[in-house]
């Protein structure tokens, strides 16, 4: 697996893509500054979305509790996971019930960080991602590289030559237009000949028991209303208190997004359809570890809207796939480390802490602060390489006594001045693609010394 | 007014004379300027790359060279940041200012004697601007304001201009110049190309880390565009 | 069931420091035209509409936009939502708008299964012009009782843009979305 800088550095080889690539997601970073700006109200908007999330995280136990007992009474399921393998299980034994070969399922990022339709497939069921950006990436084997706009890596090109491939369009045709509608009519025919339907979670009502389901294509309503069985996936975080909040959520979510007013579909699920069966799930898997952890606990008032995304100079030059797990961008580099901390080391380090991110979250996540924390944190777990932690340590040293400091900076500065290719060589990162400072005659403090004394 | 002035580590041995412009400027201003001088840096490489649990030595080695003032002033938005976030005394903390910040807020600098008959283009560095809130922030449904620019609107013949994206990030970010080195060398070329296309003669900003990484990259590549520091403008005289 | 006795655990051991419950949201008073404004949204969002004042007027502006094409616009309740899969255009009934995103309440009583806004071809709501309301907030406050099984909230037609950005209106919902307002 490559490291996000190893992987970034084969991304931007292409530069024309690159460009591209950081051109698209930029665009999209402008319609949401559109959106934004045209909500007098946004940055109140945002504290109050904020303060909603803390008092969740400040009584979740009461709140999913609440949200069980009226779903219950509604006529919905409640299962509780506690780990991937777990919920990954449950949907296996609800959907060998149905005694069918076919499950359509709509994004969920939770479902991904499960790796959910590996192990459905490997127990015999075909499973259709039903969005389209998953369904093409689906087609071409590949992680999903944007919580919000999974395709956003590929070129329409891409996608014709994809199509081509699985669903028989003629080649080399890359019109937007004509490949949507020849999904359409194959994504039809799966929701036509499908029973059970798998649904993410992007709002569950504690007051109401209900859940919410937001998309602009209506791929999750199109399933989940024909199908017998519906199983809704959910972190526990994704619990809020009072419909009412819902207000706040939906008025923030797609602006935040993609600009967009709303979305398409704004999808409220109560009670079960008559003669369906509807299975909500809770799964913790590490959420009431990233609860525990004061620096940290912010990270779980995320509604994966990935404005963070989008307005990441990093990613937007690099790519989701080179954050090797499934969340990208800054939200996903504070919460992999979570999962796993030696796998996930360098994701903190992704980031030249400039703070845009933080800025666009709709609920005020402290993202840049919380990578800073996590360095700190994997650090101090011993994960830094040898030679970086002794240069650390070095270095530390010799900023904290000052005649060593200044014997150091003078020794650095007459290398450079008389035999610069000590310095200026292959060994030398910075000297890649930038020159070297030049070097100066003194140091300020020597020349203090010589004319201000 | 008293005044002590701090000077970054590679602004001291790369840079003087962007710290000589900072004593000028401030002693042009009337601030009695005292420079410690066994000062060596603020923490910030190592507690940014990880390593904060190593500054001990790094932050008495400050607090003991700027104990007793009242304002510290530095010509660096990303180490004042620093300090006023993560040094251990509170009086320290305080007492940090970044120049601009310095001369806006508190100087309450309304004119200077000072040429710049050049075009330059702003570069907003992101620590300075979102975290000591020098400049607003485009992200934000706030008012636009800035505590660094106005000052150049004191200077005689300088005419400026913000790049298209405003406040991207121009990718030095400490270590992560190493680190990440295809990414940041990428992310200081896109936003040279975007004040090279406003046909700028020198891009300038508050933090000569990000003008030096840029500076490497336009010299590498010939370019006529030079960087300077906003201090050396605002000191700048016929 | 042990895993739910093990998450409550986990989260009842976690110290958190106590937050209050927001108060209600009270969105910024504007002087907008709300109905105008909500015009302006369902524009934004490709929706077409056409005002009238009766249910004349509306069956022909109907006629003219879906020419010879059968309309389906029964509530009666219809076990299988496969049934529906030939609909061309159906009619439904919207409970109200929101004006500052072009969202229209639906309610699953006024349609005859789940399914249908979604399978139909082409989707036609009626509204009544004064069932409008500035922004979700107030929407939230009409719906604060509402116990239906099923509702949305539905703002234009489906669309994507999951090919290179490029949006496409029509995805796997209906490709058109006409608002009858009744004055």
């Amino acid at each position: 697996m490559l490291s996000h800088s190893e992987a970034s550095e084969k991304f931007i080889a292409d530069e024309e893509r690159t460009n591209w690539h950081d051109e698209t997601l930029w665009f999209v970073r402008s319609k949401r500054d559109v959106a934004s700006k045209n909500v007098d109200d946004w940055e109140r908007l945002r504290n109050q979305a904020s303060d909603i999330k803390d008092y969740t995280l400040s009584n979740l136990g009461e709140l999913l509790i609440q949200f069980e007992s009226i779903a219950q009474v509604n006529g919905v399921e409640v299962h509780w996971a506690k780990d991937a393998a777990e919920l990954n299980q449950i949907v296996l034994t609800i959907a060998k019930e149905q005694q069918v070969q076919t499950i359509v399922k709509s994004k969920s990022m939770l479902t991904e960080e499960c790796h959910l339709n590996d192990f459905l497939e490997k127990n015999g069921f075909d499973v259709v991602d039903t969005d389209l950006g998953e369904r093409i990436v689906q087609f071409r084997n590949e992680a999903p590289s944007h919580i919000v706009l999974p395709a956003i890596h590929l070129k329409k090109e891409d996608v014709g030559e994809t199509f081509h491939q699985h669903l028989g369009t003629p080649k080399g045709n890359k019109d937007p237009q004509f490949l949507t509608e020849a999904a359409r009519q194959h994504l039809r025919e799966k929701f036509l000949s499908s029973k059970v339907a798998i649904t993410g979670v992007n709002f569950a009502v504690a007051d109401t028991g209900e859940f919410v389901v937001c998309t602009n294509e209506g791929n999750a309503d199109m399933g989940a209303h024909l199908a017998d069985v519906h199983i809704a996936c959910m972190g526990i975080e994704k619990v809020i208190p009072r419909r009412e909040d819902l207000s706040v959520f939906l008025r923030l979510l797609a602006r935040s997004a993609t600009g967009q007013l709303i979305t398409t579909y704004s999808s409220h699920f109560m009670k079960p359809r008559k003669g369906q069966k509807m299975h909500i799930i809770l799964l913790d898997n590490g959420r009431t570890r990233q609860l525990a952890q004061d620096e940290y606990r912010n990270s779980l008032k995320c509604i994966r809207c990935a404005a963070c995304f989008n307005t990441c100079p990093v990613y937007r030059r690099s790519g989701g796939h080179s954050y090797h797990q499934p969340v990208a961008g800054p939200i996903g580099s504070i919460l992999a480390p979570n999962f796993d901390k030696k796998a996930n080391v360098d994701l903190p380090f992704a980031s030249t802490l400039c703070g845009s991110c933080s800025n666009v979250c709709p609920v005020k996540i402290n993202i840049h602060e919380q990578l800073w924390f996590w360095r700190q944190d994997l650090m101090k777990e011993g994960l830094a390489p040898v030679t970086k932690k002794m240069g650390m340590m070095g270095m530390a040293w010799v900023l904290a006594h000052p005649s060593v400091y200044q014997i150091m900076g003078k020794l650095f500065r007459t290398v450079m001045k008389f035999a610069p290719f000590i310095i200026n060589n292959g060994l030398n990162p910075w000297f890649k693609q930038r020159e070297m400072p030049e070097v100066p005659k003194q140091s300020f403090q020597e020349w203090v010394k010589t004319n201000r004394k | 007014m008293r005044v002590a002035l701090f000077v970054p580590c590679y602004i001291d041995q790369f840079y003087p004379q962007v710290a000589i412009a900072s004593l000028e400027l401030l002693e042009k201003l009337g601030c009695e300027v005292v420079i410690p001088e066994n000062q060596t840096c603020c923490g910030q490489p190592m507690a940014n790359s990880g390593f904060a649990n190593t500054t001990d030595g790094c932050d008495a080695n400050f607090s003991q060279n700027f104990a007793g003032f009242d304002y510290i002033v530095g010509p660096t938005g990303s180490c004042i940041l620093h300090l006023k976030e993560h040094h251990p005394l509170e009086k320290i903390r305080n007492s940090v200012y970044e120049i601009c910040e310095f001369m806006t807020d508190i100087l309450k600098v309304t004119s200077l004697n000072a040429t710049f008959p050049h075009k330059v283009g702003l570069h907003q560095s992101c620590h300075g601007q979102r975290g000591l809130g020098l400049n607003s922030m485009s992200e934000l449904n706030a008012p636009s304001y800035t505590k660094v620019f106005n000052l150049l609107d004191l200077v005689q013949g300088i005419d400026w201009v913000y790049p298209k994206r405003a406040d991207e990030c121009c990718g030095f970010g400490g270590t992560f110049c190493v680190s990440e080195e295809a990414v940041s060398v990428k992310m200081g070329k896109d936003r040279i190309q975007e004040h090279a296309d406003n046909e700028i003669d020198f891009i300038t900003g508050t933090d000569t880390s990000c003008l030096m990484h840029m500076e490497g990259i336009l010299r590498r590549q010939n370019s006529k565009i030079k960087v300077i520091h906003i201090v050396e403008i605002l000191n700048s005289y016929a | 069931m042990k895993s739910r006795e093990e998450i409550l655990q986990a989260i009842k051991a976690v110290s958190i420091p106590t937050h209050e419950m927001p108060t209600s949201y009270l969105p910024d008073q504007n002087q907008l035209n709300v109905y105008a404004q909500f015009l302006s949204s369902l524009k934004t969002v490709g929706a077409h509409y056409v005002e009238v004042s009766n249910e004349a007027e509306a069956s022909d502006a109907l006629n003219q936009l879906f020419p010879s094409i059968n309309r389906y616009n029964q509530i009666e309740i219809v076990e299988d939502g496969l049934s529906l899969a030939g609909v061309e255009v159906l009619e439904i009934k919207g409970q109200f708008g929101v004006a500052e995103n072009g969202a229209i309440w639906l309610d699953e009583d006024d349609f005859p299964h789940r399914v249908a806004p979604f399978i139909c071809q082409h989707l036609v709501i009626h509204l009544k012009s004064k069932n409008v309301f500035a922004h979700m907030h107030e929407a939230y406050i009409k719906l604060e009782k509402a116990s239906t099984g099923f509702g949305l909230f539905l703002s234009g037609p489906s669309k994507t843009a999951d090919i290179e950005q490029s949006l496409v209106i029509g995805a796997h919902g209906a490709r058109s979305l006409v608002i009858i307002i009744y004055n």
